[in-house]
């Protein structure tokens, strides 16, 4: 700050904008005395997906700074899963990002059965693909339907569900549940897929896919939408790769990177996975990258329904089920990113450290550096873009 | 002399009730048919926002409120806002934060007063009619800043102070297309511009062209800044209920926020009778055909009851066609970021419109 | 590179500091000497073999009464090759303390602020750990730590089959003091919905036990007796025997599900027993009788008696999904 800049303590009267006692910095420049307005967006905004909170030092309506403050929905997962048997964090970890519940339960059993050099069946793997991959396209049809809604374009999310509800009514068929599934187990899955559930995916994929360049067309290619996101909310690759960012908007940003390609897991390596990148890493970009990954997960769905074959779905478990001592880590690719875990044990039944290493904290610690110089509206832009889940962030 | 309602309903009910051009007598009258449309017809409008909205977007819409698909959901709301607790906030200015919907509101009733639905059937007829509809129509800006500030509140404050940019940069458009059509038509009163449109007519026939053939750009113009002076998507940045909570409208409920509400939606009747009777060529079908039920067109049209009846319909229809327009945009665009917003009207609307007022004084006075 | 190339890269006599170095479960364990952390994790990032530009991330595991160790994850893009990094923090248990790498890395920011948060690891030279990034700003404790009390089990205690963490060697139950008052009411009802749990399934309890001794007697062999009831996989339920045997069990499990049936029901008590066989006689009556009204109006001779439908119904074993 310049010398002639005062602080001053104001603690602000009942008023909602604010919740704590706010420095208020006033540059005295000449005969012009103006104060930068403390904003706190959050943390119950329609804009924030949850309870996340941005406090802005705003200038008018350009941000000077921004500072994400993260923690209100802490659950302490990763204590949680101390206390429990191995098989019993399943029904954790599938919370932390509610939007693709299976995929995080098959990364905590793919570190378990890491651990234990468990052999999982062929067909569990290739089911698992499956399913993850639906997961992967209900993710993300939320966020094209929140992303423009958050916009201001209100049609989008309608069309977005409904797509959804036909994909939660299939896995509800198979799993019981539509957003929280527990269908993985260590070793395995829980119970095979029930009698016309890939004659009914096949005809669901074809339908998504059928439906898909409606987005591209009216979202992608409204005049309002590409003012909005062309060149707002950059985040570029150097950045990125430095703060940890991964999913779409590592790939907006031009880096190919993508845990099912780089360092296959399940039978990953088995299909192809296409991979798309943007260019600059603005808000146009990952939403196109959003919606190629929908496009590239239905092309994946399509290759497995060709190769799942007969046999069991899951292995005899012990009663007891006890991990060597050891330290084991799995990487997985989430929708929203890279989630990783990181197991540690000491030979009891029950973990001594599991680590979760969301997509969504990484993401989000990156928001400071994307929102300095943007305008509020633009903050709109880039938390809808910069894909993230609140339970992720906090655990 | 120009008709009134109650000269054209003295001549139906005869002069038997004795009433004749009495002042106080047709004051009710008046007062009556302004208030009933503006009560009435932003309530079907409601509806019908949320019927289309509804289906634009692959569902159903009320369909309880009233048993047949939900007809008096609008009606229903209304009782719902009037019996809701009245809250002013602590740190608010309690004067101004509850005379700013009023405000808001008076400056939307005041326009119905020239509205022309027929031939004789309006309040008023002002000669300077367009004039008094575009100044009353800007009273309303004023609410929305009383609200926005009173409330105590950055997000209504940031609100405020974006609607009030945004009103500003869009009555140049609006003021200016207009005034390329009061150019073509010679007069600023309302009934006069409709006359005009029937009375310009074809080389040869008796079919008249309405404005929107002749000034396309201009109604684009208007239309555009009758949604940013209503703050209708994509204009809405001072509601822009994803960033700033509902703007200057955050801290409002109950009676006070159905008032703003009625101000928007009578607002959008209001416009969209504007831009019948500047550019549709009002009640007549067709400029220059008449309206069955009335005899002659243009400035000597003489009309009775069913005549009326009739011409009020076809401008009901055609009102209602544009406020579809309206919903339409709402449901198609997200908005635009205001300086976006600024941009499209100073640096585009603007030139345009000036452009447009060009063509039009040249055209006027070469053919 | 892989892990073993980066191993030799990397390891125990090419890189000052590094104690100890390890491949396991494919990856590269460097346990560092808390000195040489920065440098090493410098060289990650700088050396162009390694090129560990992606700060994947940091977290603290509790390590007893040495103290607590601080775990780096970074991966190489360009690479693709991961090297995970560990110490030891100076400092002991009492205040642990190391340095910060945020100064090459931006992302280890708020990596090690949640590791502050809930182990109390100071980082050295960091730009702001406080205020806290996950708890609230007044919370005392860290929470990771093995010494802090998981608050949900004092307040009340587990209502069904103990937790694994809470059973012992045997399956007895660790006795925990009570830590809140005396209060009856939470704990009456559990034992009172204990008691219910043992006159439905009498023979869980003792199941337990006499299963977690054979297995602790016969260690070696892993694939003991899967598919009883009251597993630590479903707790707090009395347990369907044909869910049991349908997830643990992936041959058709048809024949093995009857002979548990039969089981149970040998078991049941002798007044339910009575009263189920009695409905299924009745049902299977029932049947013959429509059977026989159905065979006598079509005038046909009706195929099967019902006698099949007869059977206690096994539960629905799992299908063989479409192939």
């Amino acid at each position: 700050m310049s010398d002639l800049s005062t602080t001053e303590q104001v603690v602000p009267a009942s008023a909602p904008g604010e919740s704590m006692a706010i420095e208020v910095a006033s540059v005295v420049d000449g005969d012009f005395a103006t104060q930068d307005m403390t904003l706190s967006i959050g943390p119950q905004h329609p804009a924030t997906h949850g309870v996340l909170r941005v406090v802005l030092e705003l200038d008018g309506e350009v941000i000077r700074k921004a500072t994400p403050v993260i923690g209100y929905m802490h659950r302490g997962f990763e204590k949680l899963a101390e206390h429990r048997d191995f098989r019993q964090i399943m029904a954790l970890t599938n919370r932390h990002d509610w939007l693709s519940g299976f995929c995080n339960e098959m990364g905590v059993a793919m570190v378990v059965e890491k651990m234990l050099e468990m052999q999982v069946p062929d067909r569990a793997q290739w089911i698992r693909m499956l399913i993850a991959e639906w997961n992967r396209v209900l993710n993300h049809l939320m966020f094209t339907g929140s992303f423009a809604l958050e916009l201001g374009a209100i049609t989008p999310m309608f069309y977005a569900f409904r797509e959804r509800e036909d994909i939660q009514f299939l896995l509800e068929s198979a799993t019981g549940g539509r957003l929280h599934f527990t269908y993985n187990q260590v070793g395995g899955l829980k119970i095979d897929l029930p009698k016309g559930f890939l004659r009914e995916s096949r005809r669901l994929s074809e339908l998504v896919r059928k439906r898909l360049p409606d987005y591209f067309d009216l979202v992608l290619g409204n005049e309002i939408f590409q003012a909005r996101t062309r060149e707002i909310a950059i985040l570029d690759a150097e950045a990125a790769i430095d703060y940890g960012v991964t999913g779409p908007a590592l790939q907006a940003a031009g880096v190919p990177e993508d845990s099912r390609v780089t360092e296959p897991y399940l039978k990953y390596d088995q299909v192809d996975v296409p991979v798309h990148t943007g260019e600059l890493g603005d808000g146009f970009d990952r939403f196109y990258v959003l919606l190629k990954r929908i496009e590239a997960s239905l092309d994946i769905i399509d290759q497995v329904h060709d190769h799942i074959p007969a046999g069991p779905v899951n292995v005899k478990l012990p009663k007891i089920v006890k991990a060597p001592e050891g330290e084991a880590y799995v990487r997985t690719e989430n929708p929203l990113g890279q989630l990783d875990y990181y197991l540690v044990s000491d030979g009891s039944k029950t973990p001594w450290r599991l680590k979760m290493r969301t997509a969504s904290f990484s993401n989000i610690a990156a928001l400071s550096y994307v929102l300095e110089g943007l305008m509020v509206p633009d903050l709109v832009t880039a938390l809808g873009s910069i894909f993230f889940v609140v339970g992720d962030i906090d655990r | 002399m120009t008709t009134t309602l109650l000269s054209v309903q003295s001549d139906i009910i005869g002069s038997s009730i004795g009433i004749g051009d009495s002042y106080w007598a047709s004051l009710p009258v008046k007062l009556g048919f302004v208030l009933g449309l503006f009560f009435v017809v932003p309530l079907v409008v409601g509806y019908m926002e949320h019927k289309v909205m509804a289906h634009q977007q692959a569902r159903l819409g009320p369909m309880e409120a009233g048993g047949f698909h939900g007809w008096a959901q609008l009606v229903a709301d209304g009782v719902k806002f009037i019996q809701k607790e009245d809250i002013v906030p602590r740190a608010a200015d309690p004067w101004v934060f509850t005379m700013a919907p009023g405000v808001a509101l008076v400056g939307a009733i005041l326009v119905f007063l020239v509205i022309p639905l027929a031939p004789g059937v309006w309040a008023v007829d002002l000669e300077l009619g367009l004039f008094y509809a575009l100044a009353v129509g800007s009273v309303s800006a004023l609410g929305l800043l009383m609200g926005g500030w009173a409330s105590a509140n950055k997000f209504s404050l940031l609100g405020a102070l974006r609607g009030a940019a945004q009103l500003i940069a869009y009555e140049l458009p609006l003021v200016l297309a207009a005034a390329a059509v009061v150019i073509q038509a010679g007069t600023l009163s309302l009934p006069g511009i409709v006359y005009a449109q029937a009375e310009f007519q074809v080389p040869g026939t008796g079919i008249g062209i309405p404005y929107v053939v002749t000034q396309a750009v201009g109604f684009a113009i208007f239309f555009a800044a009758s949604l940013a002076e209503l703050n209708r998507p994509p204009f809405d940045m001072p509601i822009a209920d994803s960033e700033l909570v509902f703007g200057f409208l955050t801290e409002y409920t109950g009676i006070k926020f159905a008032m703003f509400l009625l101000t928007e939606y009578g607002g959008m009747v209001s416009m969209s009778a504007l831009m019948t009777v500047l550019y549709l060529g009002g009640w007549e079908i067709w400029p220059g055909l008449g309206v069955p039920g009335c005899t002659g067109s243009g400035s000597g049209i003489d009309c009775g009851l069913v005549g009326m009846l009739i011409g009020s319909m076809i401008t009901m229809a055609k009102i209602f066609a544009l406020a579809f327009l309206m919903i339409w945009a709402r449901v198609t665009y997200p908005r635009l970021r205001e300086d976006q917003l600024q941009r499209f009207s100073w640096l585009f609307l603007v030139p345009l419109s000036l452009l447009n007022i060009a063509v039009i004084a040249t055209a006027k006075v070469v053919l | 590179m892989t892990p073993d190339e980066l191993q030799d890269y990397l390891g125990r006599h090419q890189t000052a500091g590094v104690l100890a170095s390890e491949v396991a479960y494919g990856d590269l364990r460097l346990t560092l000497d808390a000195d040489a952390y920065v440098e090493v994790a410098q060289r990650c990032r700088t050396d162009e073999r390694l090129s560990c530009d992606f700060f994947d991330t940091l977290f603290g595991i509790d390590a007893r009464d040495e103290g607590f160790d601080v775990v780096t994850v970074l991966y190489s893009i360009a690479h693709r090759h991961r090297v995970i990094l560990k110490h030891r923090c100076a400092g002991g248990r009492e205040s642990p303390v190391a340095p910060t790498l945020t100064h090459i890395w931006r992302g280890a920011n708020w990596h090690e602020r949640e590791t502050w948060d809930m182990f109390g690891i100071e980082f050295e030279g960091h730009p702001g750990l406080a205020p806290r990034i996950l708890c609230t700003e007044n919370f005392e404790g860290w929470p990771l730590r093995k010494d802090f009390y998981l608050g949900s089990r004092a307040a009340k205690p587990w209502p069904g089959v103990k937790e694994p963490a809470e059973t012992d060697e045997d399956g007895n139950v660790i006795e925990k003091a009570q830590l809140i008052g005396d209060a009856p009411g939470p704990t009456v009802l559990d034992e009172l919905m204990a008691e219910q749990a043992k006159r439905v399934n009498p023979r869980q309890p003792d199941l337990a036990q006499a299963e977690a001794q054979a297995v602790d007697a016969a260690e070696t062999d892993a694939d003991e007796e899967a598919g009883e009831p009251g597993e630590p996989g479903e707790p707090g339920e009395p347990g369907e025997p044909g869910d049991q045997t349908a997830v643990t069990d992936p041959a058709p499990g048809t024949e093995r599900a009857t002979e548990q049936v039969a089981e149970q029901a040998a078991d049941a008590p002798q007044a339910a027993q009575e009263t189920a066989e009695r409905v299924r006689r009745e049902a299977a009556e029932a049947r013959a009788r429509k059977a026989a009204e159905r065979a006598a109006h079509q005038g046909e001779t009706a195929a099967p008696a019902g006698s099949e439908e007869a059977d206690p119904d096994p539960p629905e074993a799992t299908e063989e999904g479409e192939q």
